[in-house]
């Protein structure tokens, strides 16, 4: 008599755990890819035009307020012998390196500002390793900077260690002297000149790219614009609910990049205007990639990231026949 | 006479060989003694700079950290309880079961289901870390979120569920033996008295076999509070200060793997990551101590 | 309810937090096998890491994070084995049970429960700095050989110290000397627990990812040609794998890549497991 209790017992416990488990899964698993998220078009004050992102010559000319560059920091300008010259004449080749920011997701260089890098290029001030070396930094970069060693290992037979940990990361690296080049989405700041200086070394800043910082929500989210007064508040943690910038009553779950990113320190200076308040509640990632799916699983989320990703979200394509084209000419070598 | 010398001769060289083996060893063991040392004075070392520029009140007690900004807040209350809650949260969902399955195993399974399930049990324990930190991170957080609705996703509960997960394994094998080296002679009275096999264990048993437990609880902890990548993937990392155990906290492990890679060499910034290291390492040793101390006092009294 | 009925019950929730136990590894496993074994193909052994036509390092294989994974473990057996198994060996037969070995042997215990970020931290200080290493091979795998030392060493105490002392005594009565005494009586007892520890602890290393992301780990390096060149690992690639686009493709090898990372590792767990209980029946005592 107690036996057969007891296997019906653990019988029922099992089925009770099988059925949970089941219907878990049926809930959750990967159906986040079916919703994608919205870009947030941004305006400089309720008053001017709002712009989106994907706007390029917005994200050119300024109009777009969150728009940056993307930069790659040597030690000098390196002479044509050395393997970073031909890394940097690689990347700032209109057919090549430029043709591939595009694949990224980012915006190539405008002509005068490739013309005055190449420019820069062109006067060497120093010798560089000649042979492998290595670079190392942004996230936002990560993608762009692996098409490109990608493809420029295959052009050259040079190989370019990246590691990735974050604009800081790559910036400490570079003046603790561990990586040759250091790739950021942020400017290098005054007390890294200086540290840099202090370490010897000559800070050479390099424009590669261009990127607009998108905000993206919820694909549930009835909010298109965003005054930068507004996103401000939203991210220094003085609005917490949608209703209070336009949108539903759902309470905002911010997510952003840790304290190690560019995208951060861009993000804190283009839209928090230098102050350092960001809020605490805000979700902290390694990496663009790691906003996307939590925004678009997050009826209340929103993020910032590199228009690149901000275009995965929203399943807008990344290049737009560029990417046959260069298959075409023979660029698909790459794998 | 030529014989008493030739023995003495061959001792000789037995002596030398052996007492260079010994050297070896010992060699051997000054190296790892050193090491060691070493290393945990550079950690000490290398806290101290910060200590005389922070004290450690406001390091202890401050609930803000944000070292990139200026000035920059050193308070490690938000880590710490980022901390205690996923490892406290883990081990009040790990004993129970790795209790009950430990009891089961030594108790209740039979021979052939125990020679099974003790190697499937140790395969967990194998897992490495980022294993568990993906399934948290794709799965578990989801599975999370259809039920309880969190705030966000990836959330201090999601922490404690993938390292109640992990810390079972160590449970379920360090109880498993301390039951095992219980006296037979203890058990066997206990049924002779009457008592059945449920009150066995419960009163004779469990308690006998108490401090191996406190001792695998202890490690358990320990290594939940050690853990770094399962929880960066899981928690979300948030820095604020929070005992809601549906919002993202950042545990001390994930504060240092998040921030050494951007420090500069001495700057204050990197500095504090030894502080928070020797943090760490204390609490680490406070728990061994007590679990030590456990097994220490509670001996005596079942032997 | 009486006696009979409650011990029924309280067995049945015994049994039960069994199930649960068993439950969640074949959840996890599972999850991972059915995520993963779709992208097992010889060319997921054989290729290198490659980007997608955005840059997702998606596509290819995982030849190279096994190479340096498998790299690093054989880096640390050679640095640390050694070093921790003949060290903790002089430490028990010399030392005994001296108050200095019992203070030691309580900061080895301490030591091997240090977090391994705290490892890393120490590692990037020591070795990418102060030493002038570099982000490289050299400074992952000491790192990873200093976090593993004092766990061998407590393995290799452990197993020595199971060895009854009646076995010593009778070969020192018989006139051996002290190392014939360790050498043929009590290594040849205590191999099978030495070598266990061993295995685990190399296991250990090589699933480890927060002290080589700090120390080298790149996204893209090739098979390291010297041990200054940075290296990839497969614990690193599943983290990464959690972080780019394309995630179907990317959650697809991550689960792939952590499907060999459990074969690898675990596969080496339960060799351990199988040499000790092999050698546990041999000896007796």
């Amino acid at each position: 008599m107690e036996k057969k209790t007891m296997f019906l017992a653990i019988a029922a416990v099992a089925v009770i755990i099988v059925a949970g488990v089941g219907a878990a899964l049926l809930l959750g698993g990967s159906g986040s890819e079916d919703t994608n998220a919205k870009i947030v078009l941004l305006q400089k004050t309720s008053s001017s035009p709002a712009y989106s992102p994907l706007d390029k010559t917005a994200v050119y000319n300024g109009s777009y307020p969150l728009s940056r560059y993307l930069y790659l920091y040597t030690d000098g300008v390196p002479d044509h012998a050395s393997s970073v010259y031909k890394w940097l004449s690689y990347v700032l080749n209109s057919s090549t390196g430029q043709v591939l920011v595009d694949d990224a997701g980012f915006y190539p260089l405008q002509p005068s500002d490739l013309n005055a890098m190449k420019a820069q290029l062109a006067v060497s001030n120093t010798t560089g390793p000649t042979g492998d070396f290595k670079e190392g930094g942004s996230t936002t970069m990560a993608e762009l900077s692996n098409l490109w060693s990608y493809d420029f290992k295959n052009a050259t037979g040079i190989t370019v260690t990246i590691s990735l940990g974050g604009s800081g990361t790559g910036i400490a690296n570079f003046i603790n002297g561990v990586v040759d080049v250091a790739q950021s989405s942020r400017a290098m700041t005054a007390t890294e000149r200086t540290q840099a200086a202090a370490a010897h070394l000559n800070v050479t800043e390099w424009k590669v790219a261009v990127d607009g910082i998108s905000i993206i929500v919820n694909h549930d989210n009835p909010v298109k614009v965003l005054t930068l007064a507004q996103l401000e508040g939203i991210y220094n943690g003085t609005y917490t609910n949608w209703n209070q910038v336009g949108g539903n009553n759902q309470a905002i779950t911010l997510y952003g990049r840790d304290g190690a990113s560019g995208t951060y320190a861009s993000f804190k200076d283009l839209v928090l205007k230098h102050k350092d308040n960001y809020s605490q509640a805000m979700l902290q990632f390694n990496s663009n990639a790691l906003i996307v799916p939590e925004v678009q699983n997050n009826a209340g989320g929103v993020g910032y990231v590199g228009i690149g990703y901000a275009k995965e979200a929203s399943g807008t394509p990344a290049t737009s026949g560029l990417m046959e084209f260069a298959g075409l000419i023979g660029l698909s070598n790459r794998w | 006479m030529a014989s008493k010398v030739k023995m003495k001769r061959r001792f000789g060289l037995k002596r030398v060989l052996e007492s260079s083996i010994w050297s070896t060893l010992l060699f051997c063991a000054l190296i790892s003694v050193v090491v060691l040392l070493l290393v945990f004075g550079y950690l000490v070392g290398n806290a101290i700079p910060f200590f005389e520029q922070i004290s450690p009140i406001q390091f202890l007690t401050g609930t803000n950290w944000n070292p990139g900004v200026t000035p920059p807040a050193y308070g490690v209350l938000p880590l710490l309880m980022g901390t205690l809650l996923v490892s406290f949260v883990g081990a009040v969902i790990a004993i129970p079961i790795g209790l009950g399955c430990a009891i089961y195993l030594t108790e209740i399974a039979s021979p052939r289901v125990r020679r099974y399930l003790k190697p499937t049990i140790e395969i967990l324990a194998g897992v490495p870390s980022v294993v568990y930190g993906l399934f948290a991170a794709l799965v578990l957080s989801d599975w999370l979120a259809a039920v309880f609705h969190p705030i966000s996703r990836l959330n201090a509960l999601n922490g404690a569920l993938i390292l109640a997960v992990m810390m079972i394994p160590i449970l379920v094998s360090l109880a498993e033996e301390a039951m095992n080296s219980v006296p037979k002679s203890l058990k066997e009275a206990s049924l002779a008295l009457g008592a059945n096999r449920y009150e066995t264990i419960r009163r004779t048993l469990v308690p006998a076999a108490l401090p191996g437990i406190g001792a695998a609880i202890g490690l358990a902890i320990g290594r939940a509070v050690g853990e770094t990548m399962a929880v960066i993937m899981a928690t979300g990392n948030a820095t604020q200060f929070t005992a809601n155990i549906f919002s993202s906290v950042r545990t001390m492990t994930a504060a240092l793997a998040i921030d050494v890679q951007e420090t500069a060499v001495a700057t204050q910034h990197y500095y504090s990551l030894f502080a928070v290291g020797l943090l760490l390492f204390i609490i680490t040793f406070a728990i061994n101590l007590i679990a030590d101390y456990i097994m220490a006092r509670f001996k005596e009294a079942y032997q | 309810m009486n006696r009979k009925a409650k011990e029924a019950l309280m067995f049945s929730l015994l049994r039960g937090c069994a199930v649960v136990v068993v439950l969640t590894l074949v959840i996890i496993i599972g999850y991972i096998f059915i995520g993963g074994i779709g992208k097992w193909s010889v060319d997921f052994f054989t290729k290198n890491p490659a980007p997608d036509s955005h840059g997702a390092l998606v596509m290819g294989g995982v030849f190279a994070p096994l190479v340096g994974t498998l790299i690093l473990m054989v880096l640390v057996l050679i640095i640390s084995i050694p070093i921790g198994v003949l060290g903790a060996i002089f430490l028990v037969e010399r030392q005994g049970k001296s108050r200095i070995s019992r203070a030691w042997w309580i900061v080895v215990n301490n030591l091997a429960g240090v977090p391994s970020i705290v490892w890393g931290l120490l590692g990037v200080a020591l070795l990418v700095y102060y030493l002038h290493f570099g982000l490289s091979l050299i400074a992952a795998a000491i790192t990873l050989s200093l976090m593993v030392l004092p766990i061998i060493m407590v393995a290799t105490k452990e197993a020595i110290e199971a060895i009854p002392a009646s076995i010593r005594e009778a070969s020192v009565s018989l006139g051996a000397t002290r190392w014939q005494t360790v050498r043929h009586h009590v290594l040849p007892y205590s191999a099978s627990g030495i070598m266990t520890g061993v295995i685990l602890s190399l296991a250990r290393a090589g699933g480890e990812t927060a002290p080589i992301l700090v120390t080298g780990v790149a996204v893209n390096a090739g098979i390291p040609g010297s041990l200054s060149d940075q290296f990839q690992a497969l614990p690193y690639y599943i983290y990464l794998m959690t972080q780019t686009t394309n995630r179907t493709q990317a959650y697809a090898m991550a689960d792939a890549a952590a499907l060999l990372l459990i074969v690898l590792i675990v596969g080496m767990s339960l060799g351990a497991i199988i040499l000790r209980s092999r050698y546990r029946e041999k000896y007796k005592w």
